[in-house]
C-alpha cells in the first residue's frame, strides 16, 4: 500500500514568475493604472502588472477555471494567484497586452477591477449549495449584490475600501470581519429527532450549548429549552440528529464596521445593525436593498479615504442609525455574555 | 442547453431542459459571475441547489470530517437529506499555494482530478485558502485524487479537530509593506507541522493566519485561532529626498499628516518628524506615501483566540508573544511560540473548545504564564480595574 500524504505544499519558489523571484522582498512601490490593474515597481526598476477579476462566489467549474488557465497562459506566462478575497489575479501580465487582456476576461464574463477605493470580491460560503447548516443562501446575496453594485467594482469611486462577506450561519467567520457584513440568522428551535439521538456524543451536546439550554431527557435523548435558546447552532454541528432551519423563520442579519487593518481605530469585528430580515429567493432584493441603504448613508457622508468603521467611529452610532435610516429594536442591545460591555457608559449622546 | 463552453472531455450537463431550474436561472442573469451558470457547467445535482432555494431550506444533510483511506483528515463528507437527488457528496480539501501562487500547469493537474473523480466543481479558495475537489462519491477515489496530488507536490489535510491549513498574504514576493516572508514561512511551517494537519487530536480545530505586516490583509487578528502577523519595533524610515520629491510631485504630505492616527507626524515644509513617543507602527503613513517605509527591526506577533463560533461567540484575536525574531532557515523562535501555544491548548483545552473560549475560562493571566509569556504592557489595552488576583501561596508565604 502506497503511502498516502506527508507532503506538504510546493514551495514558493516554483509557483512565481522570474521577475517575482529576482525581485523578492525588493519591491519598492505600487500604482493601479487602471481599475483592477495593479502596477508594481522593484527597486531595481522591474515593474510587474497584475490584472484582478472577480470570481462567482463559492463554486466554480473545471470548465470556466480552464478558460482561465488559457488566459493565463497567453497573457501571464501561466502564473496567476488567487488573491485572500478569492479574486483571481493574473501574475505578470505583458504590459502591451492588458487591455487586451482585460477585454478578453470580461468577455468570459469575469469583471476586473476590485482595487483600492471600490467593492472588493464578495466572499461567500457554499449555504444551500452544500452545508446542512445554513439560514440563508450567501451564494445568492453575494451574486445579487454583484450584480447591483457591478459598478462600484468596476470603477474605484467609493470614499475607501469597501469589502463585503456573507456566511451562511451564525458559524461563518468572515462576515462579521468585513465593512458590511450579511450573517444567517435561525428563529427556531432545533429539532431533536428522538429515534436518532442516541447515535451522538450526548456529554458533548449538552456541554456545546452556550446557555445550557440542552438537557438530559432519560438516557438516551435530550430537551432544548426553548425560553433559552439562542439558535446558535453549535449542537446541530455535534449531532446529526438535531435539525436546525425553518423556512419560514429564517432569514439574515445585518452587519457593519468590520476591519482588520491597524490603520486609523485598529482593527475591530463588525456590529450587528439588522437584526433580521427574512429570506427572499432567488434575487434577495431586500438584503440589496438594506446594503445599498447603508453604502449610500456612507457614500454621502464620508471623508475621502474614511472607510465604514471610521466613519462610525467618527459620527458615533446615534448618527449612523439615523443617515442610515435604520430603526433600533431592543434585538441591537447585546445581552449575551459581555454584552453589558457595550452598554452606553456616559452622556456623549449625538442628538 | 449547448455545452460549447465545456472545454474539457468527460462533463455534461445534468439539467436535461433549462426550465427544469427557473431560480437558478434567476441567479444566472446579470453582470457578476454567477455560481449559478459555474454549476450549470458541471455534475453538480442541480435539483439539490434549486429544491433549496424553491423550499428555502438547504437539501444536504449533516458533514463533517472524513478520512482519506489511509490519512486522518483531507475530505469533507456531506450527506444529503434528498436521497431521491443524491445519496452523498464528498469532497477533497487541497492545501493551498504559498502566497497562494499557482502555474496554469499544476493548475490544470488539479481540474483534471476535479473533472475525472469529482462532479467538476471546485471551491476556489474557502475561508482558509484550500482548494475545494467538489463531489467525490467515494473512497478509492479520494485515496486516488490524494495519490495524485502528492505526486505533483500538492497534499490534502484541513479538515477536523487539526491545525488547518495556513493561509498566508502575498509577503514580500509582491508586496513592498511586508515585514516577514509569509510565503516561504508557510512553506516550512506546513511541512514542519504536517502530521498536526492530517491528524486530528487537538480538542477542536486551530486556524493558522498569517499577514505579513500589520495591514493584516489576511485578518490573522481577528479570526486566527493563532494569528502570526509580521510587526516592526523601530519607527519607519523615511527617505526625505524621495519625500520631497513626492511632494513636489504633488504628494499631499500635509492630509497624511492630518490624518496620522496617533498624530504623530510633523512635516516643516521641508522635513517630515515622526515622533517616537506616538507612533504606533500602524501603517498608515506607510501605506500612503512611497517614500515612507517600514524599520528594519522586523519580527513577527502571535496572537491568540480569534473566532466566530464557539461559546462564548465572535472574539477578536488577543497578544500572546508581542515580538518574535522569524529567522529562516528553521525559524526557531516563531515555533517555539506557537508550539507552545497549541501544546497548551492541547493540555487544557476542552473537548469542542476553542482556543478563545479557553482562555475565556482560563484567565488570560493564567493563559499567559501556561504559556511561559512575561508580562507586558504589550499584552493589554489597559491593566485590569479589580484587584480580585489569585496570590500562589509561594508568592506570599502564608500557609496553605
Amino acid at each position: 500500500m502506497s503511502k498516502v500524504g506527508g507532503v506538504g505544499v510546493p514551495s514558493v519558489e516554483e509557483n512565481i514568475p522570474q521577475v517575482i523571484l529576482k525581485n523578492y522582498g525588493k519591491w519598492d512601490t505600487h500604482e493601479v493604472v487602471r481599475p483592477g490593474v495593479i502596477k508594481r515597481i522593484a527597486e531595481s526598476g522591474d515593474v510587474c502588472y497584475t490584472v484582478r477579476t472577480a470570481m462567482p462566489p463559492s463554486r466554480i467549474s473545471v470548465a470556466s477555471m480552464l478558460n482561465l488557465c488559457d488566459l493565463a497562459d497567453r497573457y501571464s506566462g501561466g502564473y496567476f494567484r488567487i488573491t485572500l478575497r478569492n479574486s483571481f489575479e493574473f501574475v505578470d501580465v505583458n504590459s502591451q497586452k492588458i487591455d487586451e487582456l482585460v477585454e478578453e476576461v470580461e468577455a468570459l464574463g469575469f469583471p476586473v477591477g476590485g482595487t483600492k477605493n471600490s467593492l472588493h470580491n464578495i466572499m461567500a460560503c457554499p449555504s444551500w449549495i452544500h452545508c446542512n447548516l445554513p439560514a440563508t443562501d450567501s451564494p445568492g446575496i453575494a451574486k445579487a449584490l454583484g450584480d447591483a453594485l457591478i459598478e462600484d467594482f468596476r470603477d474605484q469611486r467609493l470614499p475607501a475600501w469597501l469589502k463585503i462577506n456573507i456566511g451562511g450561519c451564525a458559524n461563518i467567520e468572515e462576515a462579521l470581519m468585513a465593512d458590511i457584513g450579511i450573517i444567517g440568522v435561525h428563529r427556531d428551535l432545533p429539532i431533536v429527532l428522538e429515534d436518532k439521538i442516541k447515535i451522538c456524543e450526548q456529554p458533548t451536546v449538552i456541554h456545546s450549548c452556550p446557555t445550557g439550554a440542552i438537557k438530559p431527557k432519560g438516557k438516551e435523548s435530550v430537551t432544548i429549552n426553548a425560553e433559552k435558546c439562542i439558535h446558535c447552532g453549535a449542537c446541530t454541528m455535534h449531532c446529526e440528529s438535531i435539525l436546525t432551519g425553518d423556512p419560514k423563520l429564517d432569514g439574515f442579519a445585518v452587519s457593519v464596521g468590520g476591519k482588520a487593518s491597524n490603520t486609523g481605530s485598529g482593527p475591530d469585528l463588525g456590529r450587528v445593525v439588522i437584526p433580521y430580515i427574512p429570506n427572499d429567493p432567488p434575487r434577495w432584493e431586500a438584503a440589496v436593498k438594506a446594503v445599498v441603504q447603508i453604502m449610500d448613508a456612507w457614500i454621502g457622508d464620508a471623508e475621502p479615504d474614511e472607510r465604514i468603521k471610521e466613519w462610525i467611529t467618527r459620527i458615533g452610532w446615534d448618527r449612523f442609525f439615523r443617515k442610515a435610516g435604520i430603526t433600533v429594536s431592543m434585538k441591537d442591545i447585546d445581552g449575551f455574555y459581555y454584552g453589558n460591555e457595550f452598554a452606553r457608559s456616559d452622556l456623549r449622546f449625538g442628538w | 442547453m449547448p455545452n460549447e463552453l465545456l472545454t474539457h472531455p468527460g462533463g455534461e450537463f445534468t439539467a436535461e431542459k433549462e426550465s427544469e431550474t427557473p431560480l437558478m436561472d434567476a441567479l444566472s442573469e446579470g453582470p457578476w459571475p454567477s455560481h449559478a451558470k459555474e454549476l450549470k457547467k458541471t455534475r453538480y445535482p442541480l435539483m439539490m441547489y434549486e429544491e433549496g432555494m424553491r423550499q428555502g431550506l438547504t437539501q444536504w444533510g449533516h458533514g463533517g470530517m472524513s478520512s482519506v483511506p489511509g490519512l486522518g483528515s483531507g475530505a469533507i463528507a456531506r450527506k444529503s437529506r434528498r436521497p431521491d437527488i443524491i445519496s452523498h457528496s464528498h469532497l477533497i480539501r487541497v492545501l493551498g499555494n504559498p502566497g497562494n501562487f499557482y502555474t496554469t500547469t499544476a493548475f490544470r493537474k488539479i481540474c483534471e482530478l476535479a473533472d475525472k473523480h469529482g462532479d467538476s466543481s471546485l471551491h476556489v479558495l474557502t475561508t482558509n485558502s484550500n482548494i475545494e475537489i467538489c463531489g467525490i462519491m467515494n473512497d478509492d477515489q479520494m485515496k486516488a485524487v490524494t495519490l495524485e496530488l502528492n505526486s505533483m507536490g500538492y497534499d490534502v489535510g484541513s479538515a477536523g479537530d487539526a491545525i488547518r491549513n495556513i493561509p498566508d498574504c502575498m509577503g514580500p514576493a509582491l508586496c513592498e509593506y511586508a515585514t516577514m516572508d509569509a510565503p516561504r514561512i508557510k512553506h516550512f511551517m506546513t511541512k514542519h507541522y504536517i502530521d498536526d494537519i492530517q491528524y486530528p487530536r487537538f480538542p477542536f480545530k486551530i486556524k493558522t493566519k498569517m499577514a505579513g505586516c500589520p495591514n493584516d490583509c489576511g485578518k490573522a487578528l481577528l479570526h486566527g485561532d493563532i494569528g502570526i502577523i509580521g510587526v516592526f519595533r523601530d519607527l519607519p524610515k523615511v527617505d526625505q529626498e524621495r519625500l520631497a520629491e513626492w511632494v513636489k510631485a504633488g504628494g499631499n504630505i500635509e492630509w497624511v499628516c492630518d490624518h496620522c492616527p496617533p498624530d504623530a507626524m510633523k512635516w516643516d515644509g521641508k522635513k517630515l518628524e515622526i515622533d517616537g513617543d506616538r507612533c504606533v507602527r500602524c501603517m498608515y503613513c506607510i501605506n500612503r506615501v512611497p517614500a515612507i517605509k517600514p524599520g528594519d527591526d522586523r519580527g513577527v506577533a502571535l496572537t491568540a483566540g480569534g473566532k466566530m463560533k464557539g461559546r462564548y461567540g465572535p472574539m477578536k484575536g488577543k497578544v500572546v508573544f508581542p515580538f518574535v525574531k522569524a529567522t529562516p532557515p528553521d525559524y526557531r523562535e516563531l515555533v517555539q511560540a506557537y508550539g507552545k501555544i497549541c501544546e497548551v491548548y492541547d493540555e487544557h483545552g476542552r473537548k469542542k473548545e476553542r482556543i478563545g473560549d479557553m482562555m475565556q475560562r482560563l484567565g488570560f493571566d493564567k493563559f499567559l504564564e501556561y504559556c511561559g509569556v512575561e508580562p507586558s504592557t504589550m499584552h493589554f489595552s489597559s491593566p485590569r480595574r479589580n484587584t480580585f488576583y489569585h496570590w500562589d501561596v509561594e508568592e506570599t508565604g502564608r500557609a496553605k
